[in-house]
């Protein structure tokens, strides 16, 4: 049955039942979306990881809360949609034995629902940047572009984790940890500018590594990033992409009787 | 006769078995094949329907009944494309709309009307579609002013009414009933009837599962009778009901019939592989009313485990106790590796005539831990007559006196 009309419908109304019922119910409603960014970097900042910034950095200009603020609120909708992503399918039974709909829809939705708490965190972070009396360059503008890849990256991984969960729930455990270890082996809140050896390598290769580098250059530096910076976000979109979908599509007709 | 709508052309599938737990040296290679998309080997994997046709045609209804576990709701599942046949072809012609999981999707933070759209969506309706049949079912699930509240506030049977509403007014060819029209009171029970008739009117095919005999018989024009996974009997309802009430009478004779348990768990340390009833005194080894049976359990371990305590429970057909008891432990025992038979003698044998069913177990000796409990697991028959008056399961010997 194709019937894309009501599969973009259905889309929406998943999208919308996330966005109004995860801060249901809470005092503070949508102000939750920022908590995390905003709680981290201003733990990092507080800890002084400015120190950091200095010598030969790229961002030794750059004041440490509007570089910790920045990277957690793009690694925030990354986190974000992995985690509830990959459980969202073990989690849709119910759905998933009611009718024949694209299973993509479920954890896709999660993705797609956290861009409100990124738009919001992004809006903070802008106000931040004209607080600290830095101007936002004309750059600035392509940062949806680059997000368009992180979008992509992100949404590979949670179609595969998700479809990989429904037959080993130990996934979701795995990527507890593997999520806080990422965090760590990329440059959220600490500058990695004077890495070596292996680390280097790990840095060199990290699609987030890439993405977090472009959106400072476009938002700091007001410079586009390098092709050469570009290359491990771009292969690592495509790649997530293509191997995502291609495994959720192929095991997508077991699902029902997995779950 | 019409071209049918609904064809199952010798459909067969399987399910992993997922009451035998997964050992370490089959997951690795299983996962791997798993991680590739291939399909298990077919030996861990059970047999839910076999070989199953049928069709329905425009404007019909066909009932499908058996036993819980026959492959009911896997026939419909089948017909809704939420399952792919491992054999066969299930062939539709026409919009499905099935009245399974109504509540799916549904959301308590969420108001009624916004949870019919999100319902609507997943049965496949555009929003405006929803917007359009909004009126006709709201009407029809009877919320009132309740619909902008959110879910949360509803009582149970508001939220199926709302659920069944939705899924009664998709428009479809085909429909898919699971036993829903069980639920609400009995004036809501009665509306579902005939919106189901309407809808046959509307030369809309229904299929429909049911445990409720009456509803079958009043509402289809077939009915077929499902048996452990392949299709027993099909026919006029009248005819087909008869068979599966007499079936089901009859179920649990024979000497040693062996079924599925209902529930099986444990820590599969100590399995239980057979089951037999045997009685003492009769050729054949029936069980005979008023003479000692015997109760042989087939155990194995897989290591060397704890001598297990070994438990037989003794229930009627409606799942009541009648007796139980337990091996006495044996302290510091341990038991080695491969069969052995244990027997349990019922030396003062008070059941009545009638079919029964045993729930065995093998537990640790402390009591930590089951190592297999098998509910339900062995269905057995007492052979004999009953005196004018008798009911109930066990003889007291009752002596009249005036």
């Amino acid at each position: 049955m194709t019937n894309s009309g009501a599969h973009l419908d259905l889309c929406r109304l998943l999208v919308i039942r996330e966005v109004r019922t995860r801060y249901a119910r809470t005092a503070l409603g949508v102000l939750w979306a920022v908590f995390p960014p905003v709680a981290v970097a201003a733990v990092f900042t507080l800890l002084d990881f400015e120190r950091l910034m200095g010598g030969e950095s790229r961002w030794k200009d750059v004041p440490y809360p509007a570089f910790a603020f920045s990277g957690m609120v793009f690694w925030t909708h990354f986190s974000q949609s992995l985690t509830s992503g990959t459980s969202s399918l073990a989690y849709s039974r119910d759905m998933l034995h009611k009718s024949t709909f694209p299973a993509e829809l479920i954890p896709l939705s999660k993705v797609l629902a956290w861009l409100l708490d990124l738009a919001i965190g992004f809006l903070l972070l802008l106000g931040l940047l004209l607080m600290l009396d830095m101007p936002v360059p004309a750059t600035a503008l392509f940062v949806p572009v680059v997000f368009l890849l992180q979008l992509a990256f992100t949404t590979g991984l949670v179609l595969f984790l998700s479809a990989v969960n429904l037959f080993f729930r130990d996934v979701q455990f795995v990527l507890q940890v593997g999520v806080m270890i990422l965090m760590f082996a990329s440059n959220v809140v600490v500058p990695i500018d004077g890495a070596k050896g292996v680390a280097a390598k790990v840095f060199a290769v990290n699609p987030i590594v890439s993405y977090l580098d472009a959106y400072r250059s476009l938002l700091f530096l007001g410079r586009c990033p390098d092709l050469a910076s570009m290359a491990p976000g771009i292969v690592g979109a495509v790649v997530s992409l293509v191997v995502g979908l291609t495994y959720f599509r192929r095991v997508s007709p077991r699902f029902a009787e997995e779950v | 006769m019409a071209a049918p709508r609904l064809v199952f052309d010798h459909v067969t599938k399987s399910f992993r078995d997922r009451t035998h737990p997964r050992v370490l040296r089959d997951a690795i290679p299983s996962t791997i094949g798993l991680l590739l998309g291939r399909k298990e080997p077919a030996r861990s994997r059970f047999v839910a329907l076999d070989d199953v046709s049928f069709e329905v045609a425009p404007g019909e209804a066909l009932g499908v009944i058996g036993k819980n576990g026959a492959g009911k709701s896997t026939t419909l599942k089948l017909a809704a494309g939420i399952y792919r046949p491992d054999g066969g072809s299930v062939r539709r012609d026409g919009r499905v709309a099935a009245m399974i999981e109504l509540s799916a999707g549904f959301h308590p933070d969420l108001t009624g009307r916004e949870n019919v759209f999100l319902s609507g969506a997943l049965l496949g309706l555009r929003s405006g579609e929803v917007r359009a049949l909004m009126p006709e079912i709201l009407e029809f699930a009877g919320i009132g002013a309740f619909i902008d509240a959110p879910l949360r506030v509803y009582s149970t049977g508001m939220v199926v009414r709302l659920g069944f509403a939705v899924a009664a007014f998709v428009p479809a060819e085909i429909l898919l009933v699971d036993e829903v029209l069980a639920v609400g009171d009995l004036d809501f029970h009665a509306k579902c009837v005939d919106r189901m008739s309407e809808r046959r009117r509307d030369n809309v095919s229904l299929l429909l599962v049911s445990h409720q005999l009456a509803v079958i018989e009043q509402f289809c024009d077939r009915a077929i009778f499902v048996d452990h996974g392949t299709k027993a009997l099909e026919g006029p309802p009248v005819l087909v009901l008869d068979e599966y009430r007499r079936r089901m009478v009859a179920m649990g004779e024979g000497p040693d019939r062996s079924g599925d348990p209902e529930v099986r768990v444990g820590s599969g340390e100590v399995r239980i592989e057979s089951v037999r009833v045997l009685g003492d005194e009769d050729p054949e080894r029936r069980v005979i009313a008023g003479r000692p049976f015997t109760v042989a359990l087939g155990i194995r371990a897989t290591l060397r485990s704890p001598s297990p305590t070994l438990g037989v429970e003794v229930h009627g057909l409606d799942g009541g106790l009648i007796a139980r008891t337990e091996s006495p432990g044996v302290p510091g025992g341990t038991i080695e590796p491969g069969p052995v038979v244990a027997e349990v003698a019922f030396r003062r044998n008070a059941l009545l005539p009638g079919a029964y069913v045993l729930t065995v177990f093998a537990r640790d000796p402390k009591g930590h831990r089951d190592f297999d409990v098998q509910i339900k697991a062995h269905r057995f028959a007492v052979h004999g007559e009953r005196s004018g008056g008798e009911q109930g399961s066990v003889s007291l010997d009752a002596r009249w006196r005036r």
